[in-house]
């Protein structure tokens, strides 16, 4: 089977999030959340992964008391992103 | 089937859009009105301040000659605008053709009063037009953009303190340091990232 | 949603609608700061016009001290500005947001300081000046975020800058309070009326 789709994003919530994140400048991880209603363990560790590969980068602050979780795209996650649309494309016709 | 098919063109069409939409480069001759403008400028204030401080003339109709920065920039922008290496706009050539459009139209309505009225224009068109370089260095993520508008901000209000003739000149130098240098850095981070 | 693999046509759906999901936002109170500070210039204006006109037949131009009385407006209207952005956290910013953030960073500080400049150091028409620089400020705003009101009402106040330049001494502080009626109080409330409706769509 012609398979040239990056398995970092060939997932289901690791994709949604990517997707997400190419729309906007910046996404908490309570959107997030919310969106891909994910549970929190869950899309923690998918986060950890897109992060570590580089494709999005994570900041974490405070908001008063309240920890904050935002997630970026990188350039690199962008590229990738990119391409497996493409890929998409290609194999869908 | 084929309504499957038609939906997902439609799909590929939407994500196609947004991710053009959110490019983060810059055109490629993006920094040319600025160049444009800045060096054309500071040749007339030279001249003006050469006829001006030398007293070869106290016609204040050389003044005119401010019409050939507006020329020289239109002419210029015109010429990026047209050719453009992608044929879809993203949010950012969007933003800064909102920018420039507002800051143009302003600066020139400024230009224009001062003909009639007196608004240390050599301190309010730079003061005015340096908040845009900042503005748009910050937007591209730029530093040297956003550095070299702040020292046009700062030159602008010492304008203030200068008298009228030597106004003039720092008027001349400030488009240097707050058009020509970013229009270089902006043209050449362009090119690196195409 | 797991960590699960999927196949290619539900790739595209999902993609598709996610992003779908990003594009429409509604926005709670965006109104607020323009409805702030315009009300805050617009009231401080004519207060300090009358206050002035009451004082003048006694104090003469003492009674230019009634101008400190502007500092209000970056104090109250900063906090107040600071107070709204903190209950307002958003859980995404989008382009449009990011720029909207860093015109009114720009402008405003610009503001601050010729204001703090003409007062204290070098005199200007500061109150047409601060006219050019809000009306291009919420022009701009108004074309990115694509709402033709606020974009037209910027434009206006733009042009009100002139009345301020034609018009000499205190008297400009109406022309000004006037100009921030239409430049920031008329858009403020457009945008929160919208910003309802869409809401009970």
């Amino acid at each position: 089977m012609f398979k040239n789709l990056d398995p970092l994003l060939h997932s289901q919530l690791r994709l949604a999030v990517m997707s997400i994140l190419i729309a906007v400048e910046e996404a908490d991880f309570v959107y997030l959340k919310e969106k891909t209603e994910a549970t929190a363990g869950n899309l923690s560790v998918q986060i950890d992964k897109l992060n570590e590969a580089g494709y999005i980068e994570v900041e974490k602050s405070f908001v008063g008391k309240k920890p904050r979780t935002t997630c970026r795209i990188t350039t690199l996650g962008r590229k990738a992103f990119e391409l497996y649309v493409k890929a998409l494309k290609d194999y869908i016709g | 089937m084929e309504e499957q098919d038609i939906k997902e063109k439609e799909n590929l069409e939407l994500i196609a859009r947004i991710i053009q939409q959110t490019q983060k480069r810059i055109e490629q001759n993006f920094g040319l009105p600025f160049i444009v403008c800045g060096y054309v400028t500071c040749i007339i204030s030279l001249i003006l301040w050469v006829i001006y401080y030398y007293g070869l003339s106290f016609d204040s109709r050389w003044n005119y000659l401010w019409i050939i920065v507006v020329i020289a920039s239109l002419v210029s922008g015109n010429y990026t605008s047209r050719h453009k290496s992608n044929a879809t706009k993203t949010y950012l050539d969007r933003v800064l053709g909102y920018i420039w459009a507002v800051l143009g139209c302003v600066a020139f309505m400024v230009g224009a009063i001062a003909f009639f009225a007196n608004i240390q224009v050599f301190f309010l068109i730079p003061f005015l037009l340096s908040l845009g370089v900042i503005l748009t260095g910050l937007i591209i993520e730029h530093r040297t953009v956003i550095v070299c508008g702040l020292t046009g901000t700062v030159l602008a209000l010492i304008c203030l303190l200068l008298n009228d003739t030597f106004q003039i000149l720092l008027f001349g130098i400030i488009f240097l340091i707050m058009m020509v240098i970013p229009g270089y850095a902006m043209n050449q981070r362009a090119r690196e990232n195409n | 949603m797991e960590d699960k693999e999927i196949n290619e046509k539900e790739s595209l759906e999902l993609i598709t609608q996610m992003i779908q999901s990003t594009q429409h936002r509604f926005e709670k109170n965006s109104g607020g700061p323009f409805l702030i500070w315009g009300y805050l210039t617009t009231i401080l204006s004519f207060t300090i016009w009358f206050l002035f006109k009451i004082t003048y037949p006694e104090w003469g131009s003492k009674s230019y001290m009634w101008q400190y009385l502007w500092f209000i407006l970056p104090v109250v209207g900063g906090i107040s500005t600071f107070l709204i952005s903190r209950n307002n956290e958003q859980a995404i910013r989008t382009y449009i947001d990011k720029v909207t953030k860093y015109i009114w960073l720009v402008f405003g500080i610009a503001g601050f300081v010729i204001s703090c400049i003409s007062m204290f150091l070098w005199s200007t028409p500061i109150l047409f000046i601060i006219l050019l620089i809000m009306g291009m400020a919420t022009t701009l705003t108004g074309l990115v975020i694509k709402h033709k009101v606020v974009t037209v009402c910027g434009a206006l106040g733009t042009l009100g800058s002139l009345s301020c330049l034609f018009i000499s001494g205190i008297d400009q502080n109406i022309a000004f309070g006037i100009s921030f009626i239409i430049m920031m109080i008329i858009p403020g409330h457009v945008l929160n009326r919208a910003a309802h409706n869409q809401k009970n769509m």
